[in-house]
């Protein structure tokens, strides 16, 4: 059994400092009208709780993660409009035996703190106006801004891709007629305010209106992290005929000078009812080291979505290795997730 | 073997934090919060005039789902339509224009979202498919058949519907074969919009509705304060008292600067919402009826009345100065309380 591990400084600040914004909040909820801002007006807050298990066929063993968490919505509203939107969703994360866990977590067994969207979108200078955001956000590059797969199975390759899923930083985005548009600069701690020196990330897309059925994006990335320095430029697009989607995103540049070509394609459907959810998807990841031909790998994944209401989510996912770079021995994961939000 | 939650003394106080804010949660939301769509493209499609706008987020629970079921059977609530929704109140220079509410309905191509704009006697002014993905949508977005709706309430909405209380009536609008379905289902969703705007947003409507008549008054009205549970006992000069609002005008400092006073009147044999502006010298700052004046003359009639004081029967020369003296004792009655 794994023993308890030491948790850095930062990381028990970073807790604390979470707990006091909620505390604050639930203490402003409990006795409206008695704080200078009444925090319950236009609030969204849901607790948020979710059991995750994955098969690795490759180790031939099992691991878990168990999620808890708030997901906090509120508009900040004055008498002559909007001002803007905290967004504040931070997730106490408990992995057992997690064999794949994305880079921020010291190791399988480890637990922590998680901010998935953390920040505050000023919209205060109207209407027509960009906006002004501040804080953890996911990198505006590709699908993932636009379909938002935070806490689910179903996943974009925005982590794999870009080496970093969501940063502290500032954004402008905003709106035109026919676009829209954000574009970013972040620290490159991922999940910690810590930025070793020189990193940083400059990210930005722009795209048609999400709502419409056929949404195409061009984006633009370049980053500093640690030892690794990316660049890409991608193109995303989705498609919606009735009860069908298709969804692709294609990325080109380099790690570190090494040529680089990722795609992810998707096809999905949707009841009418859309309690259901089913898709397949495949991941193609290359790289060209040093000019020596492109080692490849492909990925394939299906999975199903069940939200029999406004409080379950039941997901199934299979993801399997087609090929994998060097000729590394193909896995087979097969992942379980229970979600609940009261 | 596995243990959730084993490192418990880290995850004991978030836990019990969590728990405590459990108590705090409101009515949930199937996807997370960050998933919600940003209001600003159609609120610029459908109040392209405005330069801000202001949420409100109310809850619609299954009180709003039995009411819309009640009215509206054999329709009711699609369980993502219950929660926390907003209502956009579009704005331009401070002032309200009307309201934008977004609302999903199933389909038999999923669900598709409709942004209304609503003005702010809660007529349809618009409408805009967000998300529709059936290959009727483009003939059912172009204005040909979103006239139709203009300036529709909820009760001329409802006369539209066929009596299975699903489809559009065919005898008002014809429909080719293969947009039937998607127009009933655009339909049904505006006629629960209007009707759930009202049941869960009634005070803000009516807020906004007295806020952008005060500032025809008063130039400088900048707040306006709903005098809760106000009724008039008095039913005289024809001003149905009984069913009346009023609202106190502020200016930004926060001084009262009079009030406005809406009822319907009987004019003419009819029912006209009028309202009254009265600043707080007791003189008729403004009138004005929300659905217009039978005719030009009538309207001149209450022009007249602006900028005179009345406190006495016998200061009124016509009917219509009867009823700003109604109008004007209820008002000024309210004020000095």
């Amino acid at each position: 059994m794994a023993c308890r591990k030491y948790q850095p400084a930062s990381r028990r600040r970073a807790a604390a400092a979470t707990a006091a914004l909620y505390c604050g909040i639930a203490l402003n909820v409990a006795s409206p009208g008695t704080a200078a801002i009444d925090f319950s007006d236009n609030l969204r807050l849901t607790l948020d709780v979710s059991s995750r298990s994955v098969r690795y066929s490759l180790a031939d063993t099992t691991g878990h993660s168990t999620v808890a968490g708030m997901d906090l919505h509120k508009v900040f509203s004055g008498e002559n409009g909007d001002i803007g939107t905290l967004t504040a969703q931070a997730y106490w994360t408990d992995n057992n035996n997690l064999v794949k866990h994305p880079g921020f977590f010291d190791d399988e067994d480890d637990n922590r703190l998680v901010y998935r969207i953390f920040n505050f979108n000023y919209s205060g200078f109207g209407l027509h106006k960009p906006r002004l955001r501040f804080g953890h956000m996911e990198i505006p590059f590709g699908l993932e801004q636009t379909i938002n797969t935070n806490g689910t199975l179903h996943d974009s390759i925005h982590g794999p891709n870009l080496g970093i899923k969501a940063d502290w930083g500032a954004s402008i985005n905003g709106e035109t007629a026919t676009f829209e548009y954000e574009v970013a600069v972040t620290r490159g701690g991922g999940q910690t305010w810590h930025r070793d020196n020189g990193d940083f990330v400059y990210a930005g897309r722009l795209g048609t209106q999400r709502h419409r059925n056929l949404v195409w994006g061009l984006s633009a990335y370049s980053s500093e992290l640690g030892a690794t320095s990316r660049t890409r430029f991608g193109i995303d697009m989705q498609w919606y005929k009735g009860l069908w989607a298709l969804l692709g995103e294609v990325s080109t540049g380099d790690n570190d000078n090494q040529n680089v070509l990722n795609s992810l394609l998707e096809v999905n459907y949707r009841n009418p009812t859309e309690q259901w959810l089913a898709y397949l998807q495949t991941r193609y990841f290359s790289i060209d080291p040093n000019d020596r031909g492109w080692d490849e790998a492909l990925q394939s994944l299906l999975g199903v979505r069940y939200t029999p209401d406004n409080h379950w989510a039941l997901s199934a996912q299979y993801q399997t290795d087609l090929s994998t770079f060097r000729g590394a021995a193909e896995d087979r994961v097969f992942s379980l997730q229970l979600r609940y939000r009261f | 073997m596995y243990t959730p939650f084993r490192h418990l003394p880290g995850a004991t106080l978030l836990l019990l934090l969590i728990l405590l804010l459990g108590a705090a949660a409101s009515p949930v939301f199937a996807q997370a919060y960050c998933s919600l769509r940003d209001p600003v493209i159609s609120i610029d499609r459908l109040f392209p005039e405005a330069d801000n706008y202001r949420s409100v987020v109310r809850v619609v629970d299954r009180a709003v789902r039995q009411q819309v079921s009640r009215e509206l059977p054999p329709n009711t609530l699609h369980f993502g339509e219950l929660g926390r929704h907003t209502l956009y109140i579009a704005l331009k220079d401070n002032i309200p224009l009307g309201f934008v509410h977004s609302r999903s309905e199933q389909s038999r191509w999923g669900l598709i979202e409709v942004a209304w704009a609503l003005d702010l006697s809660l007529r349809i002014k618009d409408f805009h498919l967000q998300r529709c993905r059936n290959a009727a949508c483009n003939d059912l977005q172009a204005l040909q058949f979103r006239r139709h709706f203009f300036k529709k309430s909820y009760a001329q909405l409802r006369d539209m519907l066929a009596p299975d209380n699903r489809s559009v009536d065919d005898s008002q609008l014809p429909l080719p074969e293969k947009s039937k379905a998607l127009a009933g289902a655009i339909l049904v969703c505006g006629i629960k919009t209007a009707l759930i705007t009202q049941y869960v947003w009634g005070k803000e409507v009516a807020e906004a509705q007295m806020l952008a008549r005060a500032r025809q008054a008063f130039n400088d009205a900048a707040t306006v304060e709903l005098v809760p549970d106000f009724r008039s006992e008095r039913a005289a000069a024809g001003v149905r008292a009984e069913q009346a609002q009023l609202a106190r005008a502020y200016d930004k400092q926060g001084r009262l600067l009079g009030a406005v006073f809406h009822a319907p009147h009987d004019i003419e044999g009819q029912a006209y919402p009028v309202w009254w502006a009265i600043d707080n010298r007791a003189a008729i700052a403004g009138v004005a009826s929300d659905s217009g004046w039978p005719s030009e003359q009538v309207g001149r009639v209450f022009d007249a009345t602006v900028g005179k004081s009345f406190s006495a029967s016998q200061q009124c020369a016509n009917q219509v100065e009867l009823m700003a003296l109604e109008a004007t004792r209820t008002t000024m009655a309210n004020l000095k309380e």
